[in-house]
């Protein structure tokens, strides 16, 4: 495509999108993402656009991808001519009839199924979204277009600006101009580390080896992060910018997304989204007449976790075992087959065109000095609004939680919110004026990670919590070093002994120990991290941990204590689960 | 040939095993090793994978081994691989495969209680297939993204939850055909 003929798309694309503005026709959104199809949207499409048919009704019937709120699946939101958009929730199928009769024939907005209307003043007794607590502590950037595009379309994306930051970097600055824009923005990889993007790109592009390769970490296979996943079910084509944005940048000819293959629609948008480049000619060779050749290839992964690791993800897309490797070298000088790589974060990329768009000092109004920027949380757990939030970077965890997040779910009690996901720590109640940025819970034992926190309440018993922890890291454990995969085994064993009441006062100390070694010894991420939770929970829950050795009680009421028997000890080779399974000892990584 | 026949029947009771070693088999293999035509075929060994496991329900040895000829990957590599992904299985699958979800958010809901229900209503443990050649059983250490309904179970790609003991009893004993309210993913 020359750039008139890419001109002309995007008119086109805009011409198109009025019929979304349009105020003459209802229009019906119906969310479709993995989280809104395990609720039953499907269904719930099908009814509508039945209903729709049958009654002979003007409207016409969009998909989107939900906007944040997985809680409130199957999500439907109509506009009527004047009036606002209005977002109902649990809509399943047999509600449709009802829902659309009243509000399209009846002239009744059924405030009663409503969540919010997408207006400044309430309408008709359903309240602004902005004044519901979980839109309020929002800053919307990276979330913007889900919920307003429906994702496989190539033209929804153009039309709300999308390609224009590609556009300006490719025409309007050089390489160097656009990773010093980067660097100067302080981007921050989203993927857990938090490493400044811009220096990655800058010493990859220093490098004289080529071919040079970009992949896009997709791979997120931490339980409870879900991020990744709603950016690429709601808004593929932006973080594929700002892949295209990073291959300009750093002269890759190649980029590689390595999506999980729990993520079985993330897989099929991605690609839809990469098709769809390749027909109108933003991807493959002579890129708009620049001279520009970029090719895309979307590789599945094939369910471990450590292969989300940056090393490993390198090992998967090469069809070898997904194991990290010790550094140096660094990607950046030898990663894919030999060559400079660089591996970004699908956040972290889709950053990149609201920066280049709107300039690194606007980018770093957002946010906190150290970490500019909005992050998108995941929440779960025992919380009211389980989904999505993308809030400023340093907002606190009583603002995310209790606010954004909705507070305790059926009034219980906070007991716990594991902050990082599973590599990061659980943090108490007088944790909670601490604000989420990098490098800012360290000091109580956890970390931001990759966003996904989930929240318990008084019904969760924490040594069970760092049992869970534990087991999990063992068993996705690559066994390449001793440490992880030994250590982790063993520590299972002892934190089992606490829940069965078995264990005694020295073996908390012994728990501290091996933690500290084995994140001292471990290669990678995943054994550097594996001890954290467990020693968070014995840094702030203590008292519980002795509860269970000395009087063998579990103030949540989850330990059994079958075992116990004082001054007996289980045997050491097995470990014994609720379900007095033995789990053999060896390295299977077996889900 | 044929005495791996009678191998694989002891192995998953009375199913069939749908790799039967002929050549219509080695065929299809083969059809869809052409598929990845122009690519590095280390590149396309994960995927190739993928589409075999999605032909069979598994890996069979024979098909891992004619991969590695065709491709001249050697057998170790390639065993390991398979081995070391959980996606792929090494075992004939079951016709039903129930997951249950044991993600941090499911775990602390009741998904560990799902989870032995389902053991013991279908007398296996997890990673088993029954002898009968109905149901393979596995747990789920990643999340759904899906968890405002936890504790859920993934009955053959479709999503059922927040779901009872008694619930889960009765979607084995009636697995559905075109569930309702829910979707294959
Ligand atoms: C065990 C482990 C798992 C990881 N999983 C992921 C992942 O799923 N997605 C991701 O983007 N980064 C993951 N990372 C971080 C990557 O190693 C790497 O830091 C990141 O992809 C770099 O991108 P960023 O700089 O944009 O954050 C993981 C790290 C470890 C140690
Ligand atoms: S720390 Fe654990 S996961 Fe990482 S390389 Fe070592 S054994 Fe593998
Ligand atoms: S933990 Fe089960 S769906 Fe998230």
């Amino acid at each position: 495509m020359t750039p008139q003929e890419w001109q002309q798309y995007r008119q086109q694309a805009a011409q198109a999108w009025r019929r979304v503005e349009d105020p003459q026709e209802t229009i019906i959104w119906v969310s479709t993402d993995s989280g809104a199809y395990a609720s039953g949207a499907s269904h719930t499409l099908d009814a509508v656009r039945r209903f729709v048919a049958e009654r002979g009704i003007r409207a016409h019937v969009r998909i989107t991808a939900s906007f944040g709120t997985t809680w409130l699946e199957p999500v439907v939101d109509i506009r009527r001519p004047g009036a606002p958009r209005v977002t109902y929730g649990h809509i399943t199928a047999d509600k449709v009839g009802g829902l659309l009769e009243s509000v399209l024939l009846g002239n009744d907005a059924r405030a009663d199924m409503a969540y919010a209307a997408w207006s400044e003043q309430p309408y008709q007794g359903i309240q602004p979204l902005s004044a519901t607590n979980w839109w309020r502590p929002q800053k919307r950037v990276l979330l913007a277009r889900c919920g307003a595009i429906d994702p496989e379309s190539l033209q929804d994306y153009v039309a709300t600006g999308g390609y224009e930051a590609f556009e300006k970097a490719l025409f309007q600055m050089t390489p160097d101009e656009v990773i010093a824009e980067v660097k100067a923005s302080g981007l921050r990889g989203r993927g857990g580390a938090g490493f400044p993007s811009g220096i990655k790109w800058e010493s990859a592009r220093g490098e004289r080896n080529t071919p040079k390769y970009i992949i896009v970490n997709c791979h997120e296979g931490e339980p409870n992060v879900f991020k990744d996943r709603r950016l690429m079910e709601g808004d593929p084509h932006q973080f594929i910018e700002g892949l295209l944005i990073a291959a300009y940048a750093v002269g890759a000819k190649t980029g590689y997304i390595y999506i999980g293959s729990e993520y079985p629609l993330a897989i099929q948008r991605t690609r839809l989204a990469v098709r769809k480049l390749y027909e109108v000619g933003l991807l493959g060779e002579n890129i708009l007449g620049t001279g520009m050749n970029f090719d895309v290839k979307v590789v599945p992964g094939a369910g471990a976790y450590i292969s989300g690791e940056a090393s490993a993800a390198i090992y998967g897309i090469q069809g070898q075992k997904g194991m990290p490797r010790t550094k140096p070298p660094r990607s950046a000088e030898a990663g894919l087959w030999g060559k400079p790589t660089v591996v970004n974060n699908t956040e972290t990329m889709a950053n990149v065109p609201h920066i280049i768009n709107n300039g690194s000092d606007w980018y770093s109004t957002l946010g906190t000095e150290k970490s500019p920027g909005t992050s998108v949380f995941s929440l779960a757990g025992d919380i009211v609004n389980v989904g999505l939030t993308e809030c400023e970077m340093g907002i606190t965890m009583q603002d995310l939680l209790f606010i954004s997040g909705g507070g305790m779910r059926g009034g219980k009690k906070y007991r716990a919110v594991l902050a990082g996901g599973i590599s990061g720590g659980a943090l108490p109640e007088h944790t909670l004026h601490l604000p989420n940025e990098f490098n800012a819970l360290e000091a109580e034992g956890s970390t931001m990670g990759s966003g996904g926190y989930i929240i318990y309440d008084e019904d969760t018993c924490m040594v069970d919590l760092a049992w869970y922890c534990t087991r999990f890291n063992r068993s996705e454990s690559c066994g390449k070093c001793v440490p992880c995969r030994e250590g982790t085994a063993s520590q299972l064993v002892m934190l089992d002994r606490i829940r069965q009441g078995t264990a005694t006062e020295r073996d908390l100390d012994r728990l501290v120990q091996s933690s500290n070694d084995i994140i001292a010894y471990s290669l990678c991420g995943l054994g550097q991290a594996a001890p954290i939770p467990t020693l968070s929970v014995l840094k702030h829950f203590r008292e519980e941990f002795l509860e269970h050795v000395r009087e063998k009680r579990c103030r949540a009421g989850v330990c059994r204590f079958e075992h116990a028997r004082d001054g007996q000890r289980d045997g050491d080779s097995f470990v014994v689960t609720p379900a007095n399974r033995r789990i053999p000892l060896v390295a299977t990584g077996a889900r | 040939m044929d005495n791996n026949a009678t191998k694989r029947q002891f192995y998953i009771g009375g199913i069939e095993d749908p790799w039967t070693g002929s050549q219509q088999d080695r065929d299809r293999v083969l059809s869809i090793l052409r598929g990845f035509e122009g690519y590095d075929p280390l590149e396309a060994l994960i995927p190739a994978l993928h589409e075999l496991q999605k032909e069979y329900g598994y890996i069979p040895e024979e098909a891992a081994n004619i991969i590695s000829q065709e491709w001249q990957i050697p057998a170790t590599d390639l065993f390991g691989v398979v081995t070391f992904y959980a996606d792929f299985r090494t075992e004939p699958r079951g016709r039903n495969m129930l997951w249950i979800c044991e993600g941090a958010a499911c775990y602390f809901m009741g998904g560990p209680q799902l989870g032995q229900a389902a053991q013991e209503k279908l007398k296996i443990e997890y990673g088993e297939t029954t002898l009968d050649g109905e149901w393979t059983l596995r747990r789920a250490d990643f999340c759904y993204g899906a968890c405002h309904l936890a504790p859920l179970v993934d009955l053959n790609h479709t999503v059922f939850g927040p779901l009872s003991k008694d619930e889960l009893g009765r979607l084995i004993d009636n697995p559905p055909k075109e569930p309702e309210g829910s979707h294959k993913l």
